[in-house]
């Protein structure tokens, strides 16, 4: 592959607010002018990654060797994606050095990288003409303590949390924003049930998010999907308006009651949605604006063109009834300031 | 109740495997009280009054409940055929159809409470055996009963995980048979029913003992 057909690209970050699934795709548009969704071709599988040399602050190496492995593991895990991974070894390749066909994965204390607030990014080499990943790379900061005790530790951030936040992004999938903040006590803490790929991390002493949500599994289920995974799903499609006008970048819910499945994702500019990836039933739809601590560019969205000035609605002039290996169209919601 | 179901058992049997057989003709007095051993067989169409639960399912954002609460005027149709052993004691096989309307309701952290109507609706399947107790008198023939049967439920659109729900229902009720003099083999019916069952479609969490009012009139025959 030719390096000038390579880019870096998606810098996908797992922020910690103090106090503070929709699954949704890593997309890119091509120099044809097309949109591609990123993702590894099915030929690069197993994909290898390596594991920085470097001895961890907080915990010995040969664990922090483990604790990726079990974080890949996850991913594998999902029964309707077809994804493999293997550990190629330990290198002395740090995790920001690009185009060494090396996905790495490692600490690092570089103040370009480990700055406050930022717990851990993916950063994606990839072939801008047909979106293919080709090397990623993970760093996590030294600026925090971190820990792989499986039962969490208080004032530490769960390593396998956070690392396995980042294999989402890793293998192409972008934020969701099935997730918000809620208020315990003096402290706001995100609630329990948000997706993995939430930007926003569980907070110290959590292990929440070593387990994948439906709405995880289902975006890289679309990337990857294995086990009948497009046939026996199918998607809910429609455009959020505001005065008659498209809401770019609205939240869309979809909630299946029959299996307790909440999956996401975003309209475009237009207002235009599809949600893929639903199990055959009824389903309630809401919409909702991204909402604090949460803000368009973790979503890859523009700050200023991104509506935000409108209320949570429900979508409930008829039926959002899924069909398998179709899409049900006209699932329209008019939303008010 | 053992004994009961003894005796539908035998009774359908007898129904099934013997009715052309044993049809017992007595010329001398035709469609009169105290007429024993007869066949009779109905169609019936009518409404369903349904109370059914799917209970409560939650996300992050908000609550679902779902319940069937209408009445099914127009949807519900069926068979019965059942045996005299007496001028007063029968036993009668049914099977019925009706269907199912499933409304949503939601409680929202945001958006507050929301009635959404009609999500989804189902097919009902019944069929089971009933004792049958009359009181014939002239034309007319009152009459109680009750009977113990299999609920089938199936939603008309595919639901992840739900492909059809099976119960053991109950029923008990009562109705009123009229009997033509002329022809004699042709009677009107009408028939009230209390219906519940042990199982229903829910949603993961919830219980179902799903129960309705039968509200049917049929046409009936007989043999004698």
């Amino acid at each position: 592959m030719k390096l000038r057909r390579l880019a870096l690209t998606a810098l996908g970050l797992l922020v910690f607010v103090p106090g503070s699934g929709a699954y949704h795709l890593l997309e890119q548009t091509t120099p044809n002018g097309d949109i591609v969704r990123l993702s590894w071709s099915s030929a690069a599988f197993p994909v290898g990654y390596y594991v920085n040399d470097r001895q961890p602050l907080d915990f010995p190496l040969q664990e922090a060797v483990e604790a990726v492995n079990q974080s890949f593991q996850t991913w594998e895990d999902v029964e309707t994606a077809a994804i493999t991974f293997e550990l190629a070894g330990l290198t002395d390749a740090e995790p920001f050095v690009f185009f060494d066909d090396k996905s790495t994965l490692g600490f690092t204390s570089d103040p370009d990288l480990a700055q406050p607030g930022v717990l851990a990014a993916t950063l994606q080499v990839i072939d801008i003409f047909t979106g293919e990943i080709v090397e990623a790379d993970i760093f996590f900061s030294n600026l925090f303590v971190w820990s792989v005790d499986p039962n969490g530790e208080s004032n530490t951030f769960d390593f396998v949390s956070v690392a396995v936040h980042e294999i989402g992004h890793f293998l192409g999938q972008d934020h969701s924003d099935i997730g918000f903040m809620e208020s315990v006590g003096f402290e706001r803490e995100l609630v329990s049930g948000a997706a993995v790929m939430f930007p926003f991390s569980f907070g110290p002493g959590s292990v929440e998010g070593r387990t994948l949500t439906v709405d995880d599994e289902t975006g890289v289920s679309l990337l990857y999907a294995t086990g009948g995974f497009l046939q026996l799903t199918g998607s809910l499609a429609g455009r959020v308006t505001k005065g008659g006008q498209g809401v770019a970048f609205a939240h869309v819910v979809a909630f299946n009651p029959f299996t307790g499945e909440t999956i996401a994702a975003f309209a475009d500019d237009n207002g235009d949605y599809e949600i893929e990836g639903l199990s055959a039933g009824p389903h309630t739809v809401r919409v909702n604006p991204i909402s604090d601590p949460a803000s368009p560019p973790d979503f890859g969205f523009p700050e200023l063109g991104t509506d935000l000035d409108y209320s949570d609605t429900i979508f409930q002039t008829g039926i959002a009834e899924v069909t398998p290996s179709a899409v049900t169209r006209g699932i329209d919601v008019e939303v008010e300031r | 109740m053992r004994g009961a179901l003894l005796l539908l058992m035998t009774a359908l049997a007898t129904t099934a495997t013997g009715a052309h057989a044993q049809f017992e003709v007595n010329p001398s007095a035709p469609g009169q009280r105290g007429m024993p051993r007869r066949l009779e067989v109905s169609g019936f169409v009518g409404g369903m009054t349904v109370d059914q639960s799917l209970g409560t399912a939650t996300n992050l954002y908000q609550s679902v409940t779902g319940a069937a609460t209408d009445v099914t005027f127009g949807k519900l149709y069926g068979f019965r055929a059942s045996w005299g052993f007496t001028p007063n004691l029968a036993a009668e096989f049914n099977v019925s159809s009706s269907s199912n309307a499933y409304t949503f309701d939601i409680d929202d952290l945001e958006v507050g409470n929301v009635a959404l109507g009609e999500q989804f609706r189902s097919d009902r399947l019944y069929f089971g055996g009933n004792v049958v107790y009359q009181f014939p008198k002239g034309n007319v023939a009152p009459y109680v009963t009750g009977g113990v049967g299999l609920a089938r439920e199936t939603p008309v659109e595919a639901i992840a995980g739900i492909d059809r729900v099976s119960a053991l229902a109950f029923n008990v009720g009562g109705g009123v048979k009229y009997w033509f003099s002329s022809p004699q083999w042709l009677g009107l019916r009408a028939d009230v029913r209390y219906h519940t069952a042990n199982d229903g479609v829910t949603f993961p969490a919830g219980t179902s003992s799903p129960k309705g009012w039968e509200f049917s009139g049929g046409a009936s025959f007989r043999w004698f």
